[in-house]
């Protein structure tokens, strides 16, 4: 796979080889699916046992894709403790599978870390290139990414395949828009914009989702905030979309000054509403940050009592007493063997 | 971990929480020394997509609202058809019954609500024939959440729970499976259980024909008749008359089942009755008339009306005797038993097993 060892190729390079990769894939109509793989828990793992460690986990992670995957098939690199790979030649159906088989296989990994033996499971985000609108390379990671960061949410060690096309496409479109780049695949202006109303919205907003809050919490603030902005957004697009038509009334009819100065409105219009778009997604940020303390301190239930202060076990004045003792003496028994049987390195 | 040995030697010094916990097909219970009883559906289901989860605002569902929101979900039974899901599935589906058992198991300790300081020393009370990839999977599933676990066979913790340790013969009517297990003072062995499938399941499944016939043109779904058969359940001759309504060609239209829920709950009483003479008939013949005598009758099944008079009387024409009690709660059975169990036990093998 180009770029997975050290040092190969850098980080930019690789994601080049991976745009050219896809490019060349929707050029020919050639079926790829995108995968966004993290190692469950990385953050606790890095702490504990450091940044070698971690390149070892990252390092076992991209040969398990190449066990996994046709070589030729493969390209990826690491980006921010992730591995994210293109695999062509692959239908939408396959992807479940092939993630499947990740997903099997990391179980089976281990890995040294000083004496001790650690097991590894992942989180797997996919996306696909069978999807029907024009598709962004950025789009089909960053839905991968979505599906990734559900997973994670979902406690780990497991596959989620995303959807979510048209609200990161709408999303691409406007931000090439405003670096003033070519829009070439992209359709009518406001199309994008309806995909992104759908409910689809909100799960994307924010840059990093908090992921161990409280979903509910979360959702409903997303919603109000997304509600807000889808509105921002709209309102700044109708006049982003009049811009245009008044800059090309006034390449048609010549310089008029009215056209200009309310070209200048226009203008004004839009930082206002793009403003408010930032406004409010730091608000978010900030309300989630707010929540998370929140529900940290107050979602510890601090549970019942047991009516019992010390280990009782069996009292002598019971009735059968001591056939009990004898069955209390088998079912630890039994237990004791089970776990033994069961001990890591023994087969089951 | 080391860490999480330190931890509770140094902070768990302020009580002992004992947990009960009956781990069935259909329903998973909790029973706790701190007087908190749960009990849940034992349905698990995720988001199917991220939209499915942003709508149920929700990682994982359990119970009930797992089976109303299933279309939306990767829908799990995590041990439903006799339990021996594990060892019968292939790979994936194997491995997705091990991670809904885990979070199932996770969820119904949560749910008895421990306190954080105290030791928490569960008994999980287990099908009698689960497989030991089974076991593994709900012993690696409690270790997370608990300090110290044992399993025991789900129909000796009924047994237990109500002080029957000798000549007692168990039928557990549950959901997949009915057990039968003869107690005699020592820990049952292979030889004194048998696990049939004449269980909720089954009475469904017939239940779903028979309608089929009575309720000609009907619309409804496995889930309906569950429902209909748990309202009117009854193999008396005068039974409550069942009345149902469903659509026909979207009209909802009225029907008489009442003998069809006869019929189909009566169904089970001759393969259990088969069941227990086996047992009986190969026990110690100076004690089987006491075995006989002994039968108690426990599981969700056993909230058929009529069903202990009914196989006692199948007994008295077939085996020539028999008296059958039907326990008092055969929800909690299971889990109260396992919780007496738990108490029972010494400390030293709790900490063995720690
Ligand atoms: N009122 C009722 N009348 C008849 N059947 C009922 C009633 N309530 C529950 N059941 C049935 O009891 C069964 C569930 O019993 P139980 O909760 O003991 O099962 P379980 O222990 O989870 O299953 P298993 O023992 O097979 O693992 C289901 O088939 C359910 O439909
Ligand atoms: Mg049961």
């Amino acid at each position: 796979m180009p770029g997975s060892g050290p040092g190969l190729f850098s980080e930019a390079e690789v994601r080049r080889l991976m745009r050219i990769e896809f490019e060349r894939s929707q050029r020919y109509k050639i079926p790829l699916v995108c995968f966004v793989i993290a190692v469950d828990r990385m953050d606790r793992l890095l702490d504990m046992y450091g940044q070698d460690f971690k390149n070892d986990l990252l390092r076992g992670v991209q040969s398990l894709l190449r066990q996994t995957v046709r070589e030729s098939d493969l390209t990826g690199s690491v980006v921010d403790d992730k591995v994210v790979v293109l695999v062509t030649h692959t239908p939408p159906e396959g992807a479940r599978s092939l993630a499947n088989r990740m997903l099997e296989g990391a179980r089976k990994l281990s890995f040294r870390a000083g004496a001790r033996t650690i097991k590894i499971t992942l989180s797997i985000g996919g996306s696909h290139n069978q999807h029907g609108t024009n598709l962004f390379f950025d789009t089909l990671v960053e839905v991968a990414e979505g599906g990734l960061s559900v997973a994670q949410g979902a406690g780990g060690d497991r596959y989620v395949h995303s959807e979510l096309y048209e609200f990161f496409q709408a999303k691409h479109e406007r931000e090439r828009r405003e670096r003033g780049e070519p829009l070439t695949e992209a359709p009518a202006f406001d199309a994008p914009l309806e995909g992104a109303q759908s409910a689809s919205l909100p799960a994307a907003l924010p840059a990093d989702p908090v992921a161990d809050l409280a979903d509910a919490h979360r959702d409903v603030l997303r919603d109000i905030v997304a509600e807000e902005g889808t509105k921002a957004l709209q309102s700044a697009r109708k006049a982003q979309e009049a811009l245009v038509h008044a800059i090309e009334d006034m390449q048609t009819k010549g310089g008029d000054p009215n056209l200009a100065a309310e070209l200048e409105s226009y203008k004004r219009q839009i930082d206002v509403l793009e403003r408010r778009i930032a406004k409010l997604t730091q608000l978010l940020a900030m309300t989630e940050d707010d929540l998370r303390r929140l529900i940290d301190a107050k979602s510890i239930d601090p549970g019942v009592a047991s009516i019992y202060k010390t280990v009782q076990g069996l009292d002598d004045a019971t009735s059968n007493a001591k056939a009990k003792k004898e069955l209390m003496k088998r079912i630890f028994q039994a237990n004791l063997e089970l776990k033994e049987q069961l001990k890591p390195g023994t087969p089951g | 971990m080391a860490a999480k040995e330190a931890a509770a030697e140094e902070n768990k010094d302020h009580g002992v929480l004992y947990m009960g916990i009956d781990l069935g097909s259909s329903r998973t219970s909790v029973s706790a020394s701190n007087g908190v009883r749960e009990t849940i559906a034992s349905y698990v289901g995720y988001p199917k997509d991220v939209v499915a989860r942003k709508l149920l605002k929700k990682d994982v569902l359990f119970g009930d609202e797992a089976l109303e929101k299933r279309l939306s979900l990767d829908f799990h039974r995590p041990l439903a058809h006799g339990k021996l899901k594990f060892q019968s599935a292939a790979g994936k589906e194997a491995e997705d019954a091990v991670r809904a058992t885990k979070d199932l198991l996770a969820e119904i300790i949560r749910r008895s609500r421990p306190r954080k300081d105290e030791l928490i020393y569960a008994v999980i009370g287990v099908p009698a024939q689960a497989s030991i990839k089974n076991k593994e999977a709900i012993l690696n599933a409690a270790r997370e959440s608990v300090d110290s676990v044992m399993l025991c066979s789900e129909p000796f913790a009924v047994a237990y729970g109500l002080d029957m340790l000798d000549d007692v013969l168990v039928i557990d009517i549950g959901a997949g499976t009915t057990d039968l297990c003869r107690m005699h003072g020592t820990m049952p062995e292979e030889s004194d259980q048998i696990t049939i499938n004449y269980a909720g399941d089954f009475i469904d499944d017939e239940l779903m024909k028979a309608f089929q016939k009575t309720c000609k043109g009907a619309a409804f779904s496995v889930q309906m008749v569950k429902t209909v058969k748990e309202k009117y359940a009854s193999v008396s001759d005068e039974m409550e008359r069942a009345l149902v309504t469903f659509p026909v060609s979207g009209k909802p239209t009225q029907f008489d089942v009442t003998n069809d829920v006869r019929n189909c709950c009566r169904s089970i009483i001759k393969p259990i009755v088969d069941g227990l003479q086996k047992l009986i008939e190969t026990f110690d013949p100076e004690f089987q008339e006491k075995l006989r005598s002994r039968v108690l009758l426990a599981g969700g099944g056993s909230l058929i009306r009529g069903l202990d008079y009914a196989i006692e009387s199948y007994m008295h024409e077939h085996l020539g005797g028999g008296k059958v009690i039907r326990i008092e709660e055969p929800v909690y059975g299971g889990a109260n038993g396992a919780l007496k169990i738990a108490h029972d036990m010494p400390a030293e093998y709790w900490e063995k097993l720690r």
